[in-house]
């Protein structure tokens, strides 16, 4: 090859050089090849220069394994496995797409993730430059561009994948609340139908009624016998119906408006368990460390012991490690061990049938020897 | 010793205790206020209780019966030598799964019952911690088999994490959790005056909701008396700390604290650390990883019964020996694991020390233990894990390491 590889040591690339950017639709511009003759000619490009060319010729060319770029002034080395067919007539569209893509991969943070808005906003203008930086700027722009963007990719690798997740878990549990939201409302339509019905059939009852009093020729005018029916039943209708389905029955006082506007959909600020644990401080002793202190006594650095000093001096002993502290401090357990025991207390939490009340009054006259009982028999 | 006039009721004093000393008591303690009666009568056979035997046997007899009633047996999850495992669940809630731990009866103890067993039970119904598997309840099946009710752990166990190189991936954070489980484990059982003995991953079981739990007590014992010796043939060998490989009789909490360290360099590294074929090997091998033990920086080591070493002296490995084999636990986690891995035991850190390092709060926090990386179907395991005999490494070597306990100084 003559041409000499340009090293720019950046891997967003120029657009392909030329009047136009778009696809070609009818010449492949490496074979010239005519879709006239070839009707099932296909127009790929590799996101590494965007030069389109045909699948022929990417075959061709690429099969045997990478090779340069056919275009006259471009020095990339291609891959086969990287070529794809463009989504966009127009290839810087294409172009930006992707580096958009990319920015947004890493750049993934959300509002939440601010303390302000304003931060928000700052972050997001911060974000745009650069992505434009990358799309259209000059040559040291982009390069500057492109490093602030490789560093974030590598140095920030944990956080951007944490995001992602957040962000899947997000669309997941809003995809959830929207069909719980959903089937809530079918369920409130469902029942409100469900309910005019029953309060319509209460009604045609109720002027069958009227029409039979008025048959019977009960005394008083028509309207008085209606009124007294209706009367006897509108308590009947209005439990049924509700305030959905307005009446005949009705007086003429509206009632069952309220004066509150009925907001639905209001976010609801919860902080999941993921946050709430993350927000306490790790504890290596998980909440345990103060409970096991000796509350009843204090521990002293050492305590004067004739029994002990062989142990404290003796090569056996001492070599290997063995903790005369270790045995203080047990010593000191087990002498106040039964202090603090309230039987009676106990009593009245344990719930025993007659045949535990032999060992529970057992282990209660023992008690105060539990610490002394542990040695190992088989030890 | 055995027959010693302190031992009435053991296991029924502890019981009742335990019902009120521990905090973390939990919804297990309506069925284990009760289940220490039986035992107690199997375990102390004693004079004392002679006397009323006749009327307090039908009783024990009674009352196991009733905590055997407790539980279904269902399946069998795994058989081993030492003890059967299965699956069981609660009569009156199917839905509360239990693994049922049936001891067997082994040709060397016809008389009485397995030391491992009553080191288990013993230790297990002592100890109540989140981090700590739990014993419902004991009861005793035809044939005086003893039948242990532990807490169902569907999840395997860690040393199935590790080495499943292909499936499973984690890091730092992952560890640091893990590791933060066991540490907490160990040093709620040194606050309790109890050694465990036997710290490996695959004595570090997983339920269901991640939490590690530290199982299988069958070597444990209480500290010692001064004085008083212990064994030193205790703990797989493979994570076994020096003291006890130079035939040490007197030692302490350092060393689970060693096996720990230990654990944390395998879950680096994903291979157990320092994996010896012999005692000799073994010893061989620290030295290479650490540094032969010397006067210099072990003063007396030289005295110690079975104190054996190459002639060439190998010096102490510095940081960055450590730094260049762990560097994913960062500096601090570094610092941490060479403070475990210190050969004189009097230097070695504490398991409460540990769990004061700096390492907790550096970056990355611990993972909740929700999000923590976890295999499923490790039904057939967890009765693996539970039936195996305490302190053996399995394996093919397994079957060359002969089981000896010395019993012979407690007599």
């Amino acid at each position: 090859m003559s041409r000499k590889p340009v090293t720019n040591g950046s891997t967003v690339v120029r657009l392909p050089t030329g009047p136009t950017t778009a696809l070609p639709s009818d010449i492949c511009p490496v074979c010239k090849r005519v879709r006239y003759l070839n009707t099932d000619m296909e127009f790929l490009i590799n996101p590494e220069c965007y030069h389109p060319m045909c699948s022929n010729c990417v075959s061709n060319i690429f099969k045997s394994g990478p090779a340069q770029c056919p275009y006259a002034t471009c020095t990339k080395t291609l891959r086969q496995r990287g070529f794809r067919s463009a989504f966009f007539g127009d290839l810087a569209v294409e172009r930006e797409v992707d580096i958009r893509r990319r920015v947004a991969a890493a750049y993934n943070m959300v509002e939440d993730d601010f303390e302000t808005l304003r931060d928000y906003n700052n972050y997001l203008q911060d974000v745009e430059d650069l992505t434009f930086d990358l799309i259209s700027g000059a040559e040291d722009e982009r390069r500057a561009a492109e490093q602030k963007l490789l560093h974030r990719e590598q140095e920030f690798r944990d956080e951007i994948e944490r995001n992602k997740r957040r962000g899947r878990e997000a669309e997941l549990s809003r995809q959830k609340r929207d069909a719980a939201d959903a089937e809530a409302a079918r369920q409130r339509r469902l029942e409100e139908q469900r309910e005019e019905a029953r309060a319509r059939a209460e009604e045609a009852t109720i002027n069958a009624e009227v029409m039979e009093a008025l048959a019977r020729g009960e005394p008083g005018s028509a309207a008085e016998i209606q009124a007294r029916i209706v009367a006897q039943n509108r308590a009947r209708v209005a439990a049924i119906s509700g305030a959905h389905f307005t009446s005949l029955l009705d007086t003429g006082v509206p009632s069952g408006t309220s004066n509150t506007l009925s907001i639905r959909g209001l976010k609801t600020k919860k902080i999941s368990e993921e946050e709430e644990d993350l927000s306490k401080p790790y504890d290596p002793f998980a909440g345990l460390g103060p409970a096991l202190e000796p509350s009843r006594y204090k521990l002293h650095e050492s305590y004067p012991n004739p029994w002990l000093d062989a142990a404290r001096t003796h090569d056996d002993h001492r070599v290997p490690g063995y903790s005369i502290s270790e045995y203080v401090t047990r010593a000191m357990f087990d002498a106040f061990a039964g202090l603090g025991v309230n039987i009676a207390d106990e009593k009245k939490d344990v719930a025993r049938g007659p045949g535990t009340l032999v060992a529970a009054e057992a282990a209660a006259t023992n008690r105060v020897s539990e610490r002394i009982n542990v040695d190992d028999v088989f030890g | 010793m055995a027959v010693s006039p302190l031992i009435v009721h053991p296991t029924s004093a502890l019981q009742g205790a335990r019902a009120v000393s521990s905090p973390l008591k939990n919804a297990a303690s309506a069925q284990t206020s009760s289940n220490g009666t039986p035992l107690a009568v199997q375990v102390v056979p004693n004079a004392a209780a002679a006397a009323a035997q006749s009327t307090s046997l039908d009783l024990a007899e009674q009352l196991n019966d009733e905590e055997k009633r407790k539980y279904v047996k269902g399946k069998k999850l795994g058989e081993g030598t030492y003890a059967n495992v299965y699956l069981g669940f609660l009569r009156n809630d199917p839905s509360h799964l239990v693994a049922i731990k049936k001891i067997k009866i082994q040709k060397e103890y016809t008389e009485g019952m397995a030391p491992d067993a009553v080191r288990e039970i013993k230790h297990l119904q002592e100890l109540s911690h989140p981090n700590i598997i739990t014993m419902h309840s004991v009861f005793s099946s035809k044939d005086q088999n003893l039948n242990l009710v532990l807490e169902y752990l569907p999840l395997g166990d860690l040393e199935m994490l590790i080495h499943d190189t292909e499936h499973i991936r984690y890091g730092a954070a992952d560890i640091k959790a893990w590791m933060g489980m066991l540490t907490r484990a160990v040093w709620f059982c040194h606050e309790n005056f109890v050694l465990h003995r036997d710290i490996k991953p695959n004595n570090l079981l997983i339920a269901a909701d991640g939490e590690v739990k530290l199982a299988d007590f069958g070597l444990a014992r209480s500290f010692s008396d001064p004085y008083r010796p212990m064994t030193s043939n205790v703990i797989t060998r493979w994570y076994r700390p020096p003291e006890l490989l130079f035939g040490a009789q007197h030692y302490s909490g350092a060393v689970d604290v060693w096996s720990v360290g230990l654990v944390l360099a395998e879950l680096v590294i994903r291979t157990p650390y320092i994996a010896g074929n012999s005692e000799i090997h073994q010893i061989q091998l620290i030295c290479q990883a650490v540094g032969t033990p010397t006067e210099d920086n072990w003063p007396g080591v030289t005295k110690l019964p079975e104190y054996t070493v190459d002639k060439e002296v190998i010096p102490l490995r510095g940081k960055d020996h450590y730094m260049a084999l762990f560097g994913t636990l960062g500096v601090e986690g570094v610092d941490l694991l060479m403070k475990t891995l210190s050969l004189d035991p009097k230097k070695r850190i504490t398991a409460r020390d540990m769990l004061k390092h700096d390492w907790w709060h550096k970056d990355p926090r611990p993972t909740r233990k929700q999000d923590l990386p976890k295999k499923s179907g490790g039904q057939g395991k967890v009765g693996a894990d539970l039936k195996r005999r305490p302190g053996i490494i399995e394996e093919d070597r397994g079957s060359k390491v002969a089981r000896k306990l010395d019993f012979g100084p407690a007599k």
